[in-house]
Order: structure tokens, then C-alpha cells, then sequence
């Protein structure tokens, strides 16, 4: 491995790691990876900040988790040691959430399920954090909790405007606007991204040879 | 064989450790998160008034009354009443079983009630004497699109006809910026203001929710895009609302009898 003669905490490739899922490789829009719950809760700005951040944090643990024992996890295991990792994640954050951010987690905990099955962590530990360092893999997590938040705020932002006249709660429309009512329901989602993804590919031409 | 051995110790000791820090944090953050739900319910009740309850102590400003099934008064929490009566009525209610233990009036909660048949439950009604203005608030529980939804309503006795006067519901799992807008959106719960639950004839009604209001004393918009949820609504206020008819109406009886 070529990274590990270079010890770098932030270095070029780290950063890369950051910003790489963010538009190049991002999980939801380059990957389509975790499409169900990207269109299921971007009705409007907070609940989709609350999500962005709940995978952040999943995606980063469990992939510095799985780094860590990469090499004493059994091969024909794996997939259940690492489901037990990000199960047992889960429960951390919503048990920290209902003690300290209990407002936060009154919104979050339907969501909570959805991270379990959200194919982008299953997806990092198995692409990276299993071959890769702990430090390294941390980073991809973020970047790719990160990249996911992206596209979930980009929605949320145009689809509660469009469809309420409101942002994160409050009126920035004007009373004549007559909020867009097929903006708020989940087949917009769909034409949304599909959109996204069209403007993404149409700016950045690496991405068109990807498909 | 060796190696399947390896295997099996491996999840052994993966599975006990995961447990072990799950049920250490459990025990740590259980009480907290226990206490925050509490106070999350008492402000969720108080939430219902006006004015959002601000400046009110549940503990010091709400008096609790508890109702039977057929909506007579079983037991009436007074400035004077002490913990031994209390503790006579959770005892009398613990007993029916279910792994339902009430330790204090707030715990009364229709969520634990529908364990029981119809004819066992208890109905909580808070009885709020603010600085101005006395409510009643009663709680109704019903089905959402997901999962449970319930409500908090907010009764004032205006001249022997009782009156909405807020609103505050709450939801287990409904969608955000659906169905989850019976709890989020102000505008749709201030709908609910000034809405009666009689009609003129004195026939009880309850507030409809509707896709197009035409009654407005009796009626409010429903949340388009969330029509499951909203018709959920609806059903929770006539049904809800229905076991606590034979003491408002006794109250309300009452009121015009001292006139």
C-alpha cells in the first residue's frame, strides 16, 4: 500500500478523501446508493440536516470500527460482524441522543432505522474501511456522510421553498407565491434527483464515462 | 474444524462486548433520557393551551382528574390530596396487570391504557388553572399513516358550550413534511381554535378534518399530501373526544345550573 510509508494527518490524499464523495463520487447522485431514504425525508431542511448529520456520525465510527479489526474479522463473517458494528452504532447515538438532545431525538428516531439499512455505510465498510487504515477510513466515512448530506440539503432546500414557501420552518416567500403542493409529495423526490443528477453530469464531464 | 471453532469464539466475544457496552450505556443514560421524556410530556400537555402554556409549572399549575370508562370521576387531584390517595388509586390500577405501574398521576398515559379492554381503561383529563384562564385539557389517541398519533386538546367552557381553544398533537412515526405536520405546522393546529364540539342542536360533533372546510365552526383543512394521516386525525377527535362527553357535559351542567 502506497499510503502507509506516508504519515500524514491531513495530507493531499486525506483531503481527497473529504472531498471526493462530496461531487466526483458522490454515494447518492455517482453511486446511487442510499436513494430511499434521500427522497423519503427531504420534504424539508431539518429533518433532512438531522439525518445528514445521524449518517455522518455512523458512517465515520463504523468505518474507524471495522478499520481497526479488519485484519481479526473472519472473512465469511464479515457482513454480520460489520452489521453488529453499525447496529450496535445506532443504538449508541440514539440512546446518547434521547439523554442529551432529546428534542433532536424525537425528530430522529424514525430515521434511526433508516441508517441501519442505509446501503452507503454497509457500502464504505465494505469498499474501504476493510482494506484501508483507521485514520484513512474515518475520513472516508465522513466525506461520504458528508456527500449523502450534500445532495439531502440541496433537495430539501428546493423542495420545501418550491413547496411551502417556508425555509427551515420560516416564511422567506411571499404571500402572492402559492406553495407548489406536488413539491412536497415523494414522486418529486424522484424528478428531483433525476434532475441533480442531470445538471452534476452535464457540469462535470469525468462523471459521463462513469455510466 | 479448527477454524469454524475461531469463528464461533470470535462472534462469542464480538456479540459480549457489543452487549456489554450497550447495556453499560443503558443503564447510565436510561434515567436521563426517562426524566426527558417526562418533562417532554408535560410541556407537550401544557403546549396545548393558547398562549403554548408558557409560564406554567405542570406541577404546580395542573390539577389531574382521572375518569373511569364510562366517564364518571374515579379520582380528583386537589391542592390538599395526599400521597396515600394517590397511592390507593395506582394501587387499585396496577393490579389489573399488563406490566402497567403507575408511580405518579403523570404517568397516566392512553398509550399504557389500550392494554386493557375498553371497559378497564382510565381517562386522564388535566385540569389547568393559569393566571388568567382555567382550561380543561383532554387527550385523544388514535392511528396515523405509521404508527400511533395522539392529541392534546384544550377545552374552555364558554357560556355552557365548550370550545377548542388549542391544540397540540404529537406522532410516533409520521412522515416529515406529511403527516408530521399535524405536530410541526402552527397553522394547522391553530385551525383548531375556536372550533365547537357540539353542533347548534346540541349534538355532539367533534371537529372534522376536510379537504374543503365549509362548516367553519366545525371544521378544518386537511394537510394535503398527508390524507391517511389527516382522516386519522379526524377519527381521533370524534372518538377521542367521545369518552370524556359525560363529564364535560356534567361540568358544563353544572356551570349553567349556578348561574
Amino acid at each position: 500500500m502506497a499510503t502507509d510509508t506516508k504519515v500524514s494527518v491531513l495530507g493531499k490524499n486525506e483531503r481527497k478523501l473529504i472531498t471526493d464523495p462530496i461531487d466526483d463520487n458522490n454515494p447518492v447522485t455517482v453511486q446511487i446508493l442510499g436513494v430511499c431514504s434521500a427522497l423519503a425525508v427531504t420534504s424539508q431542511v431539518y429533518p433532512a440536516l438531522i439525518m445528514a448529520i445521524g449518517v455522518t456520525l455512523v458512517t465515520a465510527f463504523s468505518n474507524l470500527v471495522t478499520s481497526m479489526l479488519r485484519k481479526s474479522i473472519p472473512s465469511s463473517i464479515r457482513m454480520i460482524v460489520q452489521l453488529l458494528i453499525v447496529a450496535a452504532l445506532v443504538q449508541v447515538v440514539e440512546m446518547l441522543l434521547g439523554a442529551f438532545a432529546y428534542s433532536a431525538y424525537e425528530m430522529l428516531s424514525v430515521f434511526i432505522g433508516l441508517i441501519i439499512t442505509n446501503c452507503i455505510v454497509m457500502g464504505r465498510l465494505e469498499a474501504y474501511a476493510m482494506a484501508n487504515k483507521p485514520w484513512q477510513s474515518f475520513l472516508d466515512g465522513i466525506g461520504n456522510g458528508l456527500g449523502y448530506g450534500f445532495i439531502l440539503i440541496i433537495m430539501a432546500v428546493i423542495r420545501e421553498i418550491s413547496g411551502k414557501g417556508s425555509f427551515m420552518g420560516w416564511k422567506v416567500l411571499p404571500s402572492w407565491y402559492i406553495p407548489n403542493n406536488l413539491m412536497v409529495l415523494p414522486c418529486a423526490s424522484l424528478f428531483l434527483i433525476g434532475v441533480i443528477i442531470w445538471v452534476q453530469r452535464a457540469r462535470n464531464q469525468k462523471l459521463v464515462d462513469v455510466s | 474444524m479448527q477454524k469454524g471453532l475461531n469463528i464461533y469464539v470470535y462472534v462469542l466475544i464480538m456479540t459480549g462486548i457489543t452487549a456489554l457496552v450497550l447495556s453499560f450505556l443503558y443503564n447510565v443514560l436510561d434515567p436521563i433520557q426517562a426524566k426527558n421524556k417526562e418533562e417532554a410530556k408535560k410541556k407537550s400537555i401544557l403546549a396545548a393551551l393558547p398562549d403554548g402554556g408558557t409560564g406554567l409549572d405542570f406541577d404546580k399549575n395542573v390539577k389531574v382528574v382521572v375518569l373511569d370508562a364510562k366517564g364518571k370521576v374515579k379520582f380528583e387531584q386537589k391542592a390538599d390530596t395526599k400521597q396515600e390517595e394517590s397511592d390507593k388509586l395506582f394501587a387499585e390500577l396496577n393490579k389489573r396487570g399488563q406490566g402497567v405501574k403507575y408511580a405518579k398521576l403523570v404517568d397516566i398515559d392512553l398509550s399504557l391504557e389500550e392494554k386493557f379492554p375498553l371497559d378497564q381503561r382510565i381517562y386522564p383529563v388535566y385540569m389547568v388553572e393559569g393566571k388568567s384562564a382555567k382550561s380543561t385539557i383532554v387527550v385523544v389517541r388514535g392511528n396515523g399513516l405509521w404508527d400511533k398519533i395522539w392529541g392534546y386538546i384544550s377545552l374552555d367552557n364558554k357560556e355552557g358550550k365548550w370550545t377548542v381553544s388549542g391544540v397540540n398533537f404529537e406522532h410516533k412515526a409520521e412522515t416529515p413534511g406529511l403527516g408530521a405536520e399535524i405536530k410541526d405546522s402552527k397553522d394547522f393546529k391553530d385551525e383548531f381554535k375556536g372550533k365547537q364540539i357540539y353542533d347548534n342542536g346540541g349534538k355532539y360533533v367533534s371537529v372534522a378534518v376536510v379537504k374543503a372546510p365549509k362548516n367553519k365552526n366545525w371544521e378544518v383543512k386537511s394537510i394535503s399530501g398527508a390524507t391517511v394521516t389527516s382522516v386519522g386525525v379526524s377519527e381521533m377527535m370524534i372518538r377521542g373526544i367521545s369518552y370524556y362527553l359525560p363529564y364535560l357535559e356534567k361540568v358544563s351542567g353544572k356551570a349553567d345550573g349556578g348561574k
